[in-house]
């Protein structure tokens, strides 16, 4: 802003006058149209060249007010402008973890905040073996108008089953962009295996790409292949007395050390979409693991007791709440090891809440909640 | 010269300042509204140079410089008015509320440019932070084309890149057309 350099101005000697954008003043007499239209083609170039800070600050602006869906989408507008638009958005949109706001589809594959948990919903369509996740407390509150995250299809194969799941709640094609990855069952719904789509970011957990199965669509050129990573495995064991109790549940986090509830840890947090296999160094490092929460017998009420906080209200044998578990050699804290990581459970016909944080992602969250939904009679 | 009647001859006693816009305008505003141009003030303060003489904005127009100076002569008094006094600060704030609000009201949208440009050049830090605030409203639930036209960009992404925005296109404009 050095306003003591000197630009050269021509003076014309015009006779027309042009009047100014508001329509408030004319110019003066010693300006003609020749030097309007200079100034307006001037300002045209200052403004496509606007200084980045400038630029920062708008865009700034953008994100810090439309924090909710569905106005959030205006922040993924502004990523979608041009690259310089882009790389400035990018480095202003926090993490969940962060900031408790999900903005583009790959804030669904990162963990969620630590201090208290993002509130989504399920609704399932028997009609069609679908499942929707919402972002919200409930279907009620948003009369309809809920931000969809992710969408699950049930198929039924021979010996498995598997839920597709998919960005979009019309197309669940593993060719698609919109393709995140699978949940997969065995034959007796006893155990279940997370696949993620995306290729895991951190390089000291080591892929376990047991079912790593390069797919080739016909969409999309040759040397474009879809691999699907093993992210974590559940199983389901029968209640040891047979009685209609609780089940247990395990999770195994392949993909999530249990480095990330230590002191001072961190989760893995991929922060672009990628659709090609990088292959990582493998290091051992015990992954996370997750069971759910033995209920209490309540000897008034004849019945086993969760405390849901209010988020679950129809008793059903699918409700979990999932907590760490760790052993005592690995320096886990009592308040992380008290955390409901995931909590599921119903409050209506077909509806269904699902509350997940640190280090727990969206993704995952609803790979596991959609496990509760096959398990075959031999677990209930 | 319509400019004449938002700027009237100085106070008697008051120091005054003059600035000339890019058409060789010249603004003779008071010292203390002159100053709430971080440009001019520091015109003054760096080089130690007489405040008689003229401060050439090559990069504002007249237009502009009109109402940059009508709404720094305004925030000065509303900023005089308030004090110690929290409900007098109230008001203040309010009626400096309704004169940013009242300002972009009746901008057009190159209006609005022509502001930011030169209050980022004049380095008015107040004005500049509504008028940013005002962009992003114009701008918030439209479309990226609409933005593009706007800002004047081209959408330079590689063919690559276009196609890996396109998942979050569906997932966060479903059933609305992104461009």
């Amino acid at each position: 802003m050095d306003i003591s350099r000197r630009r050269h101005t021509h003076q014309y000697h015009g006779k027309s006058h042009v009047a100014a954008e508001c329509g408030t003043t004319l110019f003066s007499t010693c300006s003609s149209s020749a030097s309007a239209t200079a100034s307006l083609v001037q300002q045209r170039r200052r403004w496509a060249n606007m200084p980045p800070e400038l630029l920062h600050d708008i865009i700034q602006r953008v994100e810090a007010s439309q924090t909710t869906w569905p106005t959030r989408r205006d922040v993924v507008a502004c990523a979608l402008v041009c690259r310089s638009w882009r790389k400035i958005t990018k480095e202003i949109v926090k993490t969940p973890e962060q900031c408790r706001s999900l903005t583009f589809p790959i804030s669904l594959k990162q963990p969620g905040p630590r201090d208290a948990p993002i509130q989504c919903f399920i609704r399932r369509e028997r009609a069609t073996s679908t499942f929707h996740l919402y972002l919200g407390l409930s279907p009620a509150l948003f009369g309809g108008t809920s931000k969809l995250l992710l969408a699950a299809r049930k198929i039924r194969r021979a010996t498995s089953t598997d839920f597709v799941i998919s960005l979009v709640a019309d197309d669940f094609s593993r060719a698609s962009n919109t393709y995140v990855g699978k949940l997969r069952s065995n034959f007796l719904g006893t155990k279940f295996t997370v696949y993620d789509s995306q290729p895991r970011q951190d390089t000291s957990i080591q892929p376990n790409c047991k079912s790593h199965r390069r797919i080739y669509p016909k969409q999309l050129s040759p040397r474009v292949s879809v691999c699907n990573y093993s992210v974590a495995t559940i199983s389901y064991e029968l209640n040891v007395f047979r009685t209609r109790g609780p089940r247990r549940m395990q999770c195994t986090i392949h993909s999530i050390p249990i480095s990330a509830i230590q002191e001072g840890g961190t989760a893995p947090t991929p922060m672009e979409f990628t659709n090609f296999h990088e292959s990582t160094p493998s290091t051992s490092d015990h992954p996370l693991i997750l069971k759910n929460k033995a209920p209490r017998w309540h000897e008034q009420l004849q019945c086993w007791c969760l405390n849901f906080k209010g988020r679950v209200t129809v008793a059903s044998v699918k409700n979990f709440l999932l907590v760490a578990a760790a052993e005592p050699y690995q320096y886990v804290s009592v308040t992380e090891q008290d955390k409901v990581i995931l909590q599921f459970g119903k409050i209506g016909k077909d509806i269904f809440t699902m509350d997940y944080r640190y280090p727990l992602s969206a993704f995952q969250a609803f790979a596991i909640c959609l496990s509760s939904f096959d398990t075959k009679p031999a677990c209930e | 010269m319509a400019n004449n009647g938002e700027n009237p001859s100085p106070d008697v006693g008051g120091k005054t300042v003059k600035l000339k816009a890019d058409d060789g305008e010249i603004f003779e505003v008071e010292e203390a509204v002159a100053m709430e141009l971080q440009t001019v003030k520091s015109f003054f303060d760096d080089d130690g140079v007489s405040y008689d003489t003229v401060v050439p904005l090559l990069n504002v127009s007249s237009t502009a410089l009109a109402k940059v100076i009508q709404y720094c002569r305004r925030a000065v008094e509303l900023r005089a008015k308030s004090g110690d006094d929290e409900g007098a600060n109230e008001k203040a704030r309010e009626e400096r509320e309704g004169l940013e609000a009242e300002l972009v009201r009746e901008e057009s949208d190159e209006g609005i440019k022509e502001l930011i440009l030169a209050a980022n050049y004049l380095n008015i830090k107040d004005m500049l932070s509504f008028l940013c605030r005002a962009v992003g409203d114009r701008i918030k639930n439209k479309s990226v084309e609409y933005v593009r036209r706007f800002f004047v960009l081209e959408n330079d992404f590689s063919p690559e890149e276009e196609e890996r925005t396109r998942n979050e296109v569906a997932w966060a404009f479903e059933g609305v057309d992104a461009d």
